[in-house]
């Protein structure tokens, strides 16, 4: 299974960037961001790439934004080899590159919970030390 | 036994710790060891909340020999941390029998040390605690990620001896 990484600007490229600085390279992820270059050129590249990939998941910043779009529509036509999220953000891809899942709807329960548990709110506390062995 | 790795790593609990380790290994809490730690309330609320679900005992050198025992009688897996190996060196010497295998994460540069590795820079007394160890029969494993080489205390030691 393929990761795929879909952003406006640098994001995609950004949180890869941090996910190998914790979690080393991982030569089964790639991006590819929308530029100046534009729509189109952008819509081929991902087209290009589904094509040539096999169960694919499409992780993409923005529900509704044109990688989002892009790729949706690409999965309407091909529901059997890719699948697309939205919501990128590193606690997904983390716990997506470092679990040997390779079935896309497991894929997607696991993005889809570390992706939200991976928003937490830091409160100050006095740290109590049970630990129940 | 039930302490899944016996481990040096000077931030302790941090994004590899939670990502790769406890995937590598498995773990129902976490004992840390370090008098340093145990009474800096601020690192200690810090280390906490770096371990997410994971039940988190931090304890001094004096307190650790027992929670290190109900670990190992334990049937859960404990990861059992400290930031220096100069802590292990004085469990080992204290008579705490923690295991065989000693995994050594990241150390980094301070005022005094050698740089061994890209993750690792120990001084004389981290130099002195490892060989305490592995002369008490513990293999001291280099190995900042679960799918990195490993590398042993001897190969390290030949590098610190040779460097001026």
């Amino acid at each position: 299974m393929k990761i795929l990484l879909l952003s406006h600007g640098n994001s995609a490229s950004g949180i890869l960037d941090g996910y190998s600085m914790i979690a080393g390279n991982n030569s089964n992820i790639d991006y590819i961001q929308l530029d100046e270059s534009g729509i189109s050129k952008f819509s081929n590249k991902v087209t290009d790439y589904l094509d040539k990939n096999n169960q694919v998941l499409v992780i993409c910043d923005i529900a509704g934004g044109t990688p989002y779009n892009v790729s949706f529509d690409y999965f309407l036509s091909h529901s059997d080899k890719i699948r697309v999220i939205s919501g990128l953000n590193l606690p997904m891809l983390l716990e997506l590159g470092t679990s040997n899942v390779d079935i896309l709807d497991e894929a997607v329960s696991l993005a889809k919970k570390a992706g939200q548990t991976g928003i937490q709110i830091a409160e100050d506390e006095e740290p109590d030390n049970d630990i129940d062995f | 036994m039930a302490i899944s790795i016996v481990r040096v790593d000077d931030r302790v609990i941090h994004g590899q710790t939670m990502t790769l380790w406890t995937k590598a290994r498995p773990v129902d809490g976490i004992l840390v060891v370090g008098d340093n730690i145990a009474h800096n309330t601020l690192r200690r609320k810090v280390l906490k909340a770096a371990a997410n679900e994971l039940k988190v005992g931090i304890y001094t050198v004096e307190d650790a020999p027992d929670k290190i025992q109900k670990g190992i009688d334990s049937k859960k897996n404990f990861f059992l941390i400290s930031d220096s190996p100069q802590t292990f060196s004085q469990l080992v010497d204290n008579g705490v029998d923690f295991g065989k295998t000693l995994n050594v994460g990241p150390m980094n540069t301070r005022p005094g040390t050698k740089v061994l590795g890209r993750t690792v820079a120990i001084d004389q007394k981290d130099y002195e605690a490892f060989d305490n160890i592995a002369n008490h029969g513990i293999d001291v494993q280099f190995q900042l990620l679960p799918d990195d080489e490993i590398k042993h205390w001897s190969t390290m030691k030949a590098k610190y001896d040779s460097m001026d």
